[in-house]
């Protein structure tokens, strides 16, 4: 159990999928403007990393048997294109309000890289199914506390009196750099021996 | 479905296909080159910890042997000879550095003494972590003056080795790794004493 | 449009960096040494002209339905390809650069630029328009990890692969470390996109008057 509370730490604080691992930047800087539209964003991209690291686990598993790794990066990507498509499907069907509340952002997760980067980084690290599925959401819950934490200092800073050259991306990017410095605190943390493993 | 689907499944079954064949022809280019460009680098670390072996022999079962004694991190053991003469144990070593996994060769000699110590792959920050594959650090005394049944560590940790400024987790992997590969010489080097002494009755 | 101005407007009016802001992941993360940085621009504007090209010969074939599919399939090819031939000429960078180069199938500038670009133009302005891009890119990465190593580190062009410790200008002791590690990432790009809205803003306003 400690195995998988280390894992969702560490994936929350340490490496952080936004301020430590440069992951998913584009949906961060774009969709986190308001802290409601960043919450719908970050529940989104939880859901489909999470099926998309079980699913790519058995996935390795089948290129390694044929011995055909190196179809990787094209099977895994469509494989997360075709997983966002069906769950846009399913919610649809099933549940109309989650649809509205997910909807808009469904199409977007495809290209975000944080869902592409943790089934790689899955398979980099030897994860087992569960480690795998409890990484993918420990980075998206990881993600999404960083854009929901960023979209409500955004918020405030629409009305701040900025320099015109400053305003949007730039001044975006300088608080993003101040935000990651206090990441940065964490990494000095040896979480395993704090958990006792 | 109607004639317009099964043209649109026909369209990207053959770009899938054709990107395979591709991927396939590109992959078997590339993947004997990549193995010998792997092979090489590993040929280059063992040389570099123990300059004073010409060839290295892996022993594939030693590593397992070694994690049940509680050693973890070694990959593989190789045994080191000049003209045909024992010169002593080169380990590969992993231990987890700040941004990944460090990969480090260390040689140790017969009598024990560490001989020299590498980095084979690592992903550390450049310009702080990453420097620990410098000679500046690899080739301090206190890693030259190692020896077996020695127990390493950075000052911070009230020990010897000067670890590399603001980068303490990537110097303590590879401490780590140094001990990792003191402690199996350790056990190496004992078993040999005793089977060596039977061979002789 | 000439040639030219299709090269022109990918490397400034058009910077996929500085002036679109897309492909921001690569953009931080690698920049900590310029060939990093080089190396990371050079390989995506390789995988940006394959892939323009096979999108603008194949743009009357594929049919509206499975354009984003098809060109995903195009540019994963492309992105593999590099990925292998990186590892086995150029194993220290592509090691460094790591998870960044399978990343580039979802790097958005080559998404961008089939969707927009290539499939609406021929084979060759499509190909000016992948240079254009991937030079624009690349020169944005080969500044930004400019500022980082050497204020960072005091050394400049260190390149393992190719056995050349870089030019050491100063003191690594003297180097702002704060540059190298992810923080100086967002600052320092924040500052120079800053710079370049204040630099265009006051040409604008020049040629106003």
């Amino acid at each position: 159990m400690n195995e998988y509370v280390l894992i969702v730490l560490s994936a929350i604080f340490i490496n952080n999928f936004i301020v430590a691992r440069f992951l998913g930047i584009c949906p961060f800087l774009g969709v986190s403007k308001q802290v409601e539209t960043a919450t719908g964003m970050g529940m989104a991209v939880t859901f489909v990393m999470a099926l998309a690291s079980g699913i790519t686990y058995w996935l390795q598993k089948v290129l390694v048997k044929f011995d055909i790794e190196f179809l990787r990066t094209i099977t895994f990507i469509l494989v997360i294109a075709v997983l966002v498509q069906f769950v846009e499907m399913v919610i649809k069907k099933s549940s109309p309000v989650l649809y509205q509340a997910l909807g808009i952002y469904l199409p977007l997760i495809t290209t975000n890289c944080a869902v592409l980067g943790v089934t790689i980084l899955n398979v980099d690290e030897n994860y087992n199914f569960l480690q795998s599925v409890v990484n993918g959401i420990g980075g998206a819950l990881g993600f999404s506390l960083l854009l929901i934490l960023f979209a409500g200092i955004r918020e405030r800073l629409a009305f701040a009196p900025l320099p015109k050259a400053m305003e949007g991306i730039p001044i975006a990017l300088i608080t993003a750099g101040l935000i990651s410095m206090a990441f940065l605190g964490f990494s000095g943390f040896d979480l395993a021996a704090l958990l006792g493993l | 479905m109607g004639k317009q689907e099964w043209r649109l499944i026909l369209v990207l079954t053959v770009i899938c296909v054709l990107s395979g064949g591709v991927l396939g022809w590109v992959n078997a280019l590339t993947a004997p080159v990549i193995e010998e460009q792997r092979e090489l680098a590993k040929q280059r670390a063992l040389q570099k910890a123990l300059p004073a072996a010409t060839t290295f022999v892996e022993e594939e079962a030693l590593p397992k042997e070694l994690e049940s004694l509680g050693l973890e991190g070694i990959v593989e053991v190789h045994r080191a000879y000049h003209d045909g003469e024992e010169k002593g144990y080169v380990f590969i070593v992993d231990q987890r550095g700040y941004a990944g996994p460090i990969r480090m060769a260390v040689g140790v000699t017969p009598l024990g003494n560490l001989s020299a110590l590498t980095v084979i792959d690592q992903s550390e920050t450049p310009g702080l972590g990453a420097k620990i594959k410098n000679d500046k650090f690899l080739k301090q005394p206190a890693f030259q003056e190692a020896q077996v049944g020695a127990e390493l560590a950075v000052k911070k940790d009230r020990g010897e080795v000067d670890a590399i400024a603001s980068a303490t987790i990537s110097s303590r992997a590879v401490v780590r790794g140094v001990n990792t590969a003191l402690s199996a010489a350790q056990s190496l080097l004992e078993v040999e004493t005793t089977s060596g002494g039977e061979g002789v009755d | 449009m000439t040639k030219w101005q299709i090269f022109k407007n990918g490397v400034f009016n058009e910077n996929p960096t500085f002036r679109m802001v897309l492909g921001m992941c690569p953009t931080l993360a690698v920049t900590t040494a310029v060939v990093n940085g080089l190396g990371m621009g050079l390989a995506t504007t390789l995988v940006l002209v394959g892939s323009n090209v096979i999108i603008a010969l194949l743009r009357h074939l594929i049919p509206k339905e499975i354009r984003i599919p098809a060109y995903i399939v195009v540019i994963a090819t492309f992105t593999t390809i590099i990925d292998k031939t990186m590892a086995a000429t150029t194993p220290d960078l592509h090691g460094v650069l790591g998870i960044f180069i399978p990343l580039i199938v979802v790097n958005c500038i080559v998404l961008a630029r089939a969707e927009a670009f290539a499939s609406k133009h021929n084979v060759l302005d499509s190909t000016f328009d992948g240079l254009g891009m991937g030079i624009g890119f690349t020169l944005a990465l080969t500044l930004l990890s400019f500022i980082r190593e050497v204020v960072g580190t005091g050394t400049l062009l260190e390149a393992t692969d190719f056995g050349f410790e870089g030019f050491h200008l100063f003191s690594d002791e003297l180097g702002v470390k704060l540059l190298i590690l992810p923080p100086g990432a967002f600052i320092t790009l924040g500052l120079l996109l800053a710079g370049i809205n204040w630099y265009v803003a006051r040409k604008e306003e020049k040629a106003h008057e």
